[in-house]
C-alpha cells in the first residue's frame, strides 16, 4: 500500500512510530516522542506549506492511514468519536493487518447511539477533495458485530463540516477483511472529508490501513446532435387517448402503469355505476381494462412490499346541488394484484375517506389520514394497515390523534420512522399552526415544523423527498388556494430533516412560463397541481400546472438540481394543459409519462404524453447486465455488473401519484463497490430509508446517461 | 550543504523543537483533551454549522477505559454466520420543539367548508364554478365563458350574482 510520502521519508530516515502501549523506560518514551513528534511536524507542514493535494489516481489520500504514527493512546489525525449511554473502549491494539498499530472499538452494552474512529477534522489530517469527483475508500477490518457502517462527513466551505451520508456495512470477519466502497461525486463547496468506521451494536471492531484514492471516471465527450432536445429535452404526445378518465397513476413492478379513474369526476358514470381503470402497457402502447369493484376515484393508494397495490377509500356520493352536502368518502378497501390484473376487497376503514394520504412505513405497514368521511365532514381516523395480517386495524386497534390532517396530507416517512408532514396538501388553507409537522404514530406526538412560506397558498403544491433520500431534505414547490384563488405562488422551500430544530427555508423561485396564448406570467404568478418527478440522475423535473382553482394552465417546465438547489428553467414544455387531475410519473425507461387534465367546464383530457430528458439524447446509455439476485435485503452488498463504467447507482421507488402527492416517491442512493464493470451495491440496513418494496434500479453512466431499469425486491 | 537545505534545515529543526515542547507538555497533562460528555447525543452528524462538525467526540475520561490496555479489544471467536446488520438509525433532530396538546376524540362533525373549491350551486356537479373569481375579474359570466362554460342551471340561491334575469340559468342569454 502506497503511503502518503511525508511518511515514507521518515521511515527512509528510519524513524518509527510509536504504538501505545510499549514496553521501554523513560529514554524509550522520550525517543517515542521525539519520532512522534517529527510526524506531527510533517502533518503540520502539509497543512501549512504543501498546497491542498490534488486527487490523483491511485495516491492515498490520507495522512496515517496505516494508523503506525501514535500520539499519546490513539493514532495522529484520529479522534474518538460518537455518543451514547453506552460502555464502551477505544484503544490501539498491536495486532495489525500491517505495521504494528491498529485501532479497535469495543461495545460491551449499546442501548442507544454509536462510536466510531474518525479522521480529524482540521485541514492537515482530513483528506483533500475536489467537488465532481469520486473516491474509493477502503479499510481493513475485522468485527464481531455486523451493526458498522462506513460513515462520511463533509466539510462544506461556507457551512463547515457535517454529516454526509453512511456508505457501507461491512460484514462479520474473524480475519482482516477488506471493505472498499466508492463516494457519490462530492457536492459542490465541498473541500475536505472525514470518514470512518461506525459501530453501532455490541462488539469489537478492529480497522487498519485506511486507504483513499481518488476514482473519478472521466465524461466522455460525447457530442450531442439533437438540437433542443440536447439541453431541454422532449416531448412527445402519444397518438391514443387513455381509455378512462384517471387521476390516478400506480407503476407496477411489471412494467405497466396502472391509471385508475373510478367514475372519473363524471356524475353520469357514477349514477350508472361505471367505475374504471385501465392497465397501460409503455412498451407496446396497448391499454387493458381492469373491472373496478368501486368508485376509486380520489382514493389513496401505495405499493405494499409484494408489489400488489393497496388502495383505500374513494367517493361515496357527489356534492348535492342543493348544497346539502358536499363529496362524500368511501369505506372500501381493495389490494390490486399485478399478477392477476384484479381487485380483492378487504376489511373497510373506520370512516370513509376521500382524498386520503397513504405512506408505506419501514416494517411495510401503511398509514392513512385525512379525507372527507361518510357525511362530507373531516375524517380524523388514523388508518393503520397491517401488512402481517392484511387487514386495516380497527379504530380501537390504531393509535389515535383524533386531528384532521387535510385532504391528501404530503405524509413522508423521515429516517427514524417518524412522518414529516410537509404541508403540500389538496382544497383550502393549510393546517393551522405552522401548516407542516413531524409526527410521531408510536407515541401520537406531533410537533409543528416552522418556516413554510405561506402556508395556506400551498394547496396543490407539490412535495418531494430530494434525492438522495439519505440526504433527508424535503422540497415543497408552488401552490394556490381554490378557496381564495389567488394567482398560484412560485415559493419553494426546503427543508433539512437532520437538523436537530428542522426549519423550511426559502428555496430559488420556481421558474416562470407562459399562459394560454404564449402570455408571459409576470413575476409574481407561479402554480398550483405541480407535478414533480425524480429522476434517475438525482434531478427534478417539475411540470405542469394552473394558475387558479381549475383554469388558466401554465406551460413551464424545469430541472431542479439537489446538489444546488437551483432550477435549470427552460425545459421543454409538455404541449398539454396539465391542471386539475393530472399527474407525471416516472416510467422504468427514465422518459417521464404525463397525463390528465381536468378544468372547471367539467371537460376531462385523457392524451398521453411522454417526456424525454435531456440525458437522453448525451449518448450512449450504459445497460445492467447482470443482477446477481432481484431479491435484496437490507445492509447487504449486492452484485451486479454493467457494460460501461458507471458513477452512480440508486433505487427509485415507483411512483404512486395523484393530485400532485406522491409521498412515497424516493430515490436511495446505493454505494458502489466497484472491481472493473462488476460492481457491488451496498444496500442501506434502514427501511425507513427504502421502505420495503419493488425498486427501479438505475445505474448512470459517466456520460450523465441512466440505465434502463432493471426491477428488484427489497425486504 | 547548499544554503537553502541549511536553511530549510533550521526551519524544521526549530519547529520539531516547539513541536516536542508543546507535546510533552501536553502528555504530562491530566486534562483532557476534548469535553463533551461521552453520553451527549451528537445527532450523528447533525448538519453543524461550525468549522467542525459535532460528532460528540469523547473525552479520554469518558465512561468507559481508553488506555489502550484492552487486550480484549481483539476479536474473539470466529466469526458465526453472516448476519444482517440492525437498521443503522441516525437521532436527527430529536427534539424538534414542543409537540402539540392533544386533542379529544370529535364530538361533532369536522367542517370542511371550502369544499373542492367550487359552487355547486351552479351547473352539473363535476363543473366547478369557483367560491371566488380569480383577482382581477369583474365580469364572471365573460370569465366563464372564455374558460369554457356555457349556460348554467342555478340550483338555489345565485351567490355570485350570474343570472341577473333570474331566470334560473347563469350566464345565459338574458344576463348581459
Amino acid at each position: 500500500m502506497r503511503r502518503p510520502a511525508s511518511l515514507a521519508t521518515l521511515r527512509a530516515a528510519g524513524i518509527g512510530l510509536p504504538v501505545t502501549p510499549r514496553p521501554g523506560g523513560r529514554r524509550a518514551f522520550i525517543r517515542r516522542w521525539i519520532r512522534t513528534a517529527w510526524l506531527l511536524v510533517a502533518v503540520l507542514l502539509v497543512g501549512v506549506v504543501v498546497p491542498a493535494p490534488r486527487a490523483f489516481a491511485s495516491a492515498n489520500l490520507l495522512v496515517n492511514g496505516d494508523l503506525e504514527a501514535v500520539a499519546g493512546d490513539f493514532p495522529v489525525c484520529w479522534e474518538r468519536s460518537g455518543w451514547g449511554e453506552d460502555e464502551f473502549t477505544f484503544a490501539v491494539i498491536d495486532q495489525a493487518h500491517s505495521g504494528t498499530a491498529a485501532m479497535s472499538i469495543t461495545r460491551t452494552t449499546a442501548p442507544n447511539g454509536d462510536r466510531k474512529a474518525m479522521m480529524l477534522e482540521n485541514p492537515s489530517c482530513a483528506p483533500h477533495v475536489t467537488p465532481g469527483h469520486q473516491y474509493d475508500l477502503a479499510v481493513w477490518y475485522t468485527t464481531t458485530t455486523p451493526n458498522t457502517v462506513m460513515t462520511m462527513f463533509r466539510h462544506d466551505v461556507s457551512l463547515g463540516w457535517q454529516y454526509w451520508t453512511d456508505l457501507a456495512h461491512l460484514e462479520v470477519a474473524a480475519s482482516y477483511t477488506q471493505k472498499t466502497v466508492r463516494t457519490p461525486q462530492v457536492p459542490p463547496h465541498t473541500d475536505q472529508i472525514s470518514w470512518g468506521v461506525t459501530i453501532y451494536g455490541v462488539g469489537t471492531l478492529v480497522t487498519d490501513d485506511y486507504s483513499m484514492v481518488d476514482a473519478t471516471v472521466p465524461a466522455p465527450d460525447d457530442e450531442c446532435s439533437a438540437g433542443d432536445a440536447c439541453a431541454k429535452g422532449v416531448w412527445q404526445v402519444m397518438p391514443f387517448d387513455a381509455p378512462a378518465r384517471a387521476m390516478h397513476a400506480v407503476v407496477l413492478h411489471n412494467g405497466n402503469v396502472l391509471l385508475v379513474a373510478g367514475s372519473g369526476n363524471s356524475p353520469e358514470n357514477f349514477a350508472a355505476g361505471n367505475y374504471a381503470t385501465a392497465l397501460y402497457q409503455p412498451y407496446t402502447g396497448t391499454f387493458m381494462q381492469v373491472p373496478t369493484p368501486a368508485d376509486l376515484f380520489c382514493a389513496g393508494h401505495v405499493q405494499l412490499s409484494d408489489g400488489r397495490v393497496l388502495v383505500m377509500g374513494g367517493n361515496l356520493d357527489y356534492p348535492a346541488t342543493d348544497g346539502s352536502h358536499g363529496y362524500k368518502g368511501l369505506k372500501d378497501s381493495y389490494v390490486f394484484d399485478p399478477a392477476t390484473n384484479s381487485y380483492l376487497r378487504i376489511n373497510d376503514l373506520s370512516a370513509g375517506h376521500w382524498y386520503p394520504s397513504a405512506t408505506i412505513l419501514g416494517n411495510g405497514d401503511v398509514i392513512s389520514l385525512g379525507g372527507l368521511g361518510e357525511d362530507s365532514s373531516g375524517t380524523v381516523a388514523t388508518e393503520y394497515y397491517d401488512a402481517s395480517e392484511g387487514r386495516w386495524l380497527a379504530l380501537w386497534e390504531a393509535n389515535q390523534t383524533w386531528r384532521f390532517w387535510g385532504l391528501y396530507p404530503s405524509m413522508i416517512l423521515m429516517q427514524d420512522g417518524r412522518l414529516f408532514y410537509t404541508g403540500s396538501h389538496v382544497f383550502g388553507d393549510g393546517l393551522s399552526g405552522t401548516g407542516a409537522s413531524i409526527y410521531d404514530y408510536a407515541t401520537g406526538s406531533i410537533v409543528d415544523v416552522p418556516g413554510l412560506s405561506s402556508k395556506d397558498e400551498r394547496d396543490q403544491s407539490m412535495s418531494v423527498l430530494l434525492p438522495p433520500a439519505q440526504d433527508q431534505r424535503v422540497l415543497t414547490m408552488g401552490g394556490g388556494n381554490i378557496g381564495s384563488n389567488p394567482d398560484a405562488n412560485r415559493l419553494t422551500d426546503i427543508i433539512d430533516l437532520k437538523q436537530a430544530s428542522p426549519t423550511h427555508t426559502p428555496g430559488p423561485l420556481l421558474p416562470t412560463g407562459t399562459l394560454t396564448g404564449g402570455v408571459p406570467q409576470t413575476e409574481t404568478q407561479g402554480k398550483m397541481y405541480v407535478s414533480a418527478v425524480l429522476l434517475p440522475d438525482g434531478k427534478v423535473f417539475e411540470t405542469g400546472g394552473a394558475l387558479h382553482n381549475r383554469a388558466d394552465p401554465v406551460y413551464e417546465a424545469s430541472m431542479f438540481d439537489p446538489t444546488t438547489n437551483t432550477f435549470t428553467p427552460g425545459m421543454a414544455v409538455d404541449p398539454l394543459p396539465r391542471t386539475y387531475h393530472s399527474t407525471a410519473f416516472l416510467l422504468p425507461d427514465g422518459r417521464v409519462m404525463a397525463f390528465g387534465d381536468n378544468p372547471g367546464d367539467g371537460s376531462y383530457a385523457t392524451h398521453i404524453s411522454i417526456y424525454s430528458p435531456p440525458y437522453l439524447f448525451r449518448g450512449g446509455r450504459p445497460q445492467i447486465l447482470t443482477v446477481a439476485s432481484p431479491e435484496w435485503s437490507y445492509g447487504s452488498t449486492q452484485q451486479v455488473t454493467v457494460d460501461t463504467p458507471v458513477v452512480r447507482a440508486a433505487l427509485i421507488r415507483p411512483a404512486a401519484v395523484t393530485h400532485s402527492s406522491d409521498p412515497n416517491q424516493r430515490y436511495v442512493e446505493l454505494p458502489m463497490s466497484v472491481n472493473g464493470n462488476s460492481i457491488g451495491l451496498n444496500v442501506t440496513s434502514n427501511p425507513n430509508l427504502a421502505p420495503p418494496g419493488w425498486y427501479m434500479l438505475f445505474v448512470l453512466g459517466a456520460n450523465g446517461v441512466p440505465s434502463v431499469a432493471t426491477w428488484v425486491h427489497l425486504t | 550543504m547548499t544554503r537553502e537545505r541549511h536553511v530549510v534545515g533550521v526551519v524544521l529543526g526549530a519547529a520539531a523543537a516547539t513541536a516536542l515542547l508543546v507535546l510533552l507538555a501536553w502528555a504530562t497533562s491530566t486534562q483532557p483533551r476534548a469535553t463533551v460528555s461521552a453520553t451527549a447525543p451528537d445527532a450523528t452528524g447533525s448538519a453543524a454549522t461550525g468549522s467542525t462538525a459535532d460528532r460528540s467526540t469523547m473525552s479520554p475520561d469518558g465512561s468507559a477505559a481508553t488506555d489502550g490496555t484492552a487486550g480484549s479489544a481483539q476479536p474473539t471467536g470466529p466469526a458465526t454466520t453472516p448476519a444482517a446488520p440492525e437498521p443503522f438509525i441516525q437521532n436527527f433532530g430529536p427534539s424538534a420543539g414542543m409537540p402539540l396538546p392533544p386533542v379529544a376524540s370529535p364530538t361533532a362533525p369536522v367542517p370542511f367548508p371550502v369544499g373542492d373549491g367550487c359552487d355547486h350551486g351552479y351547473g352539473e356537479p363535476n363543473q366547478c364554478v369557483p367560491l371566488q373569481f380569480p383577482p382581477g375579474v369583474t365580469d364572471g359570466c365573460a370569465w366563464l365563458r372564455a374558460h369554457g362554460f356555457g349556460p348554467l342551471a342555478v340550483h338555489g340561491t345565485d351567490r355570485l350574482g350570474l343570472d341577473p334575469n333570474r331566470d334560473g340559468v347563469a350566464c345565459g342569454t338574458g344576463d348581459a
